[in-house]
């Protein structure tokens, strides 16, 4: 072998090793993706997407959606059995996740003054925005209505719920909001490393997106079109909640009905809002809140958001957004 | 420089069947090494699009094509694609085998002509175009002609391999040959 | 042809056809235009934002861990940084897909790619 063929060697083999150490300290340091699976499927009377995020995520796809579906068991007005339909018709049931779900909603219907009441249910069966045919109902009967609505007549303890007479209520605002907590309480044992799990748009992002721990992203839907976004919230972890004019609604003499009802007017909330998106560290308080801050204007709801120390993300009729809190929104043009 | 000459183009067919196998042990192993290692290696390196290798286990297979012809070739090709196929699954190893049968056609033509004007390196890189060739229409094939964007980087980084992996085993093809005749 | 590696002529032939193939597939795209761009931030390994650039209306600046990026419709560029090389400002405007610059002591990455905009989730 010659010298020159010995050196040739000899740099070959340094080169190919420096390639080699080079090439794994930058493996540590750039992300590498973990697997994902996902899942749909039906529950709480929407759409249920499960994406996880890990290298062994193997059946527990399964486990959370059941989770969903146990919690919907309890706190669906559609579901006869369920303890919220229990409740609704005998004026009192004794089960512990339902009472702590009903004074948690308490809660936030004291703060927001009434705009926001769990008890809305006389209401929103008057309204009945599930119906096909939808039209707006009499003075009379959403003032008779409204007279049942009061939240202070709820009363509870720590594992049943007591209704004043002729009250009942719906949950349907926190319900999918619920149920993202329910999905966190399944995956936090399951091993999971990352998932995002969206019940009828309501959004948790849990754990590691990928080995960088890159910051999740969701988009916030555009109030006006379908399948066009108004922006992205990047989070690391948390529950993204959206309520909006534009979910359940129709249009009479030229005025929009939409499905979020102000518990004080007995009529679709007005507050110059097309749409609000709540972060926060609790599924039932982002999708909670962000009703009641639908209901009472940009303004008003700042204190409500402090109380939480939650976000959000405010778009007006005239599709102007503005942010609230510390959060990470990427507004697309 | 004269012996080197001479070994270099003689083959390893005249070996007894003992020492094939062991040699064919040898190969097969180092084969799955380099493989493993790029595997590790190049999905790491930033900005390197997904796919992109060098094909270090391409010296393994014209290494085996030079000693034992188009058979020897096609046994190592297997193997690496059975591997693939076991550690990368169902995908990773349907594409290796169809880069790597491509290849070793490409192999069976050229290696005989290798001489006074073609050495490794024009060997190397025709093989490792063929086997991304394979490995591209492999992908169109199962995920749609939107694939063929990809081309030109794998273009490119099968002329890099190959020039690479040809003069390696420029380097070593007469040392390893001698080595293994000695076993 | 004597050389350490062994090069012959042969060889060099084949290396020349597939590189010259090689550049024009690289330069056709050159001529094709049209299609989101959006850029990509990094920043010490993370990803720090997606930017995209087609639907940028009005110019704005970015900063990113002590650089300045200028954000233009269909393109961008570091205009200032603290680190001591000032290399990243040579690479100029960054537009087509592919394309990269990056200030090494402030950690800061800015690649081009082609494609839409991804989530995890769309909070409805």
């Amino acid at each position: 072998m010659s010298k020159k063929k010995k050196i040739l060697c000899i740099v070959l083999s340094v080169v190919l090793l420096a390639a080699a150490v080079t090439g794994f300290a930058v493996y540590y340091f750039f992300k590498k993706d973990f697997n994902l699976e996902q899942k749909s499927g039906l529950s709480m009377g929407s759409v249920v997407t499960v994406k996880l995020f890990g290298d062994d995520t193997f059946k527990k796809l399964d486990v959370t959606k059941n989770g969903i579906d146990n919690l919907e068991k309890i706190i669906s007005r559609k579901l006869e059995t369920s303890a919220v339909s229990l409740l609704n018709k005998n004026g009192t049931v004794q089960n512990a996740v339902c009472a702590e779900i009903i004074e948690k909603c308490r809660k936030i219907s004291e703060l927001s003054g009434g705009a926001f009441d769990l008890t809305i249910g006389p209401l929103s069966s008057l309204w009945n925005f599930d119906e096909d045919v939808q039209k707006v109902p009499d003075k009379d009967e959403i003032q008779k209505a409204l007279a049942l609505v009061d939240y202070r007549k709820v009363q509870t303890d720590s594992k049943s719920v007591f209704l004043a007479k002729g009250q009942s209520v719906d949950l349907g605002a926190v319900g999918k909001g619920a149920a993202c907590d329910a999905a966190k309480t399944y995956l936090e044992k399951s091993g999971v490393k990352g998932a995002v799990v969206s019940v009828g748009g309501s959004i948790l992002a849990f754990g590691k997106r990928n080995k960088a721990g890159d910051k999740w992203r969701v988009a916030v839907r555009h109030p006006r079109k379908e399948n066009a976004y108004i922006g992205v919230i990047n989070l690391s972890e948390g529950f993204v909640s959206t309520s909006g004019d534009y979910e359940k609604y129709f249009e009479k003499d030229g005025i929009r009905y939409h499905h979020i009802l102000n518990a004080n007017t007995g009529y679709p909330a007005d507050s110059g809002l097309s749409s609000v998106t709540v972060v926060c560290g609790s599924g039932l308080l982002s999708d909670a809140l962000s009703t009641a801050c639908f209901i009472l204007g940009e303004e008003k709801s700042k204190a409500l958001l402090d109380e939480y120390s939650a976000c959000a993300v405010f778009v007006d009729k005239q599709l102007n957004v503005s942010t609230y809190g510390d959060i990470d929104f990427e507004k697309v043009e | 420089m004269k012996t080197e000459k001479k070994l270099s183009t003689q083959s390893l067919r005249d070996l007894t069947k003992t020492k094939k196998v062991c040699v064919f042990g040898l190969l097969g192993a180092l084969c799955l090494v380099l493989s493993l290692l790029e595997n590790l290696i190049f999905p790491a390196v930033p900005f390197l699009p997904a796919g992109a290798k060098a094909g270090l286990s391409n010296i393994v297979t014209m290494f085996a094509a030079n000693a034992f012809g188009f058979t020897g070739a096609l046994y190592i090709t297997l193997l690496k694609s059975l591997f693939a196929f076991v550690t990368r699954g169902a995908v990773a190893g349907f594409m290796s085998f169809c880069g790597g049968i491509l290849s070793v056609l490409a192999l069976s033509l050229t290696i005989k002509k290798q001489g006074k004007n073609l050495s490794f390196i024009g060997i190397g890189v025709l093989c490792a175009v063929c086997f991304n060739l394979g490995q591209l229409l492999c992908a169109c094939a199962l995920s749609g002609a939107a694939m063929l964007g990809y081309g030109k980087y794998l273009l490119l980084f099968a002329v890099i391999g190959g020039t690479l992996t040809g003069a390696v085993l420029n380097a070593v093809l007469p040392r390893l040959t001698e080595q293994l005749r000695n076993l | 042809m004597k050389n350490t590696i062994g090069l012959k002529k042969s060889d060099a032939l084949i290396i020349l056809l597939f590189a010259a193939l090689c550049v024009l597939l690289f330069l056709l795209p050159l001529f094709a235009t049209g299609g989101n761009v959006t850029a990509v931030i990094w920043c010490g390994g993370e990803k720090f934002r997606e930017i995209d650039l087609s639907s940028v209306e009005e110019s704005y600046e970015i900063e990113v861990n002590g650089c300045v990026l200028s954000v233009e419709k269909g393109k961008i560029a570091f205009v200032s940084s603290t680190c001591r090389d000032k290399l990243c400002k040579k690479s100029g405007h960054l537009s087509k897909n592919g394309d990269t610059a990056a200030c090494v002591p402030n950690k800061v990455v800015v690649r081009i790619e082609n494609g839409k905009e991804t989530f995890d989730a769309v909070a409805s």
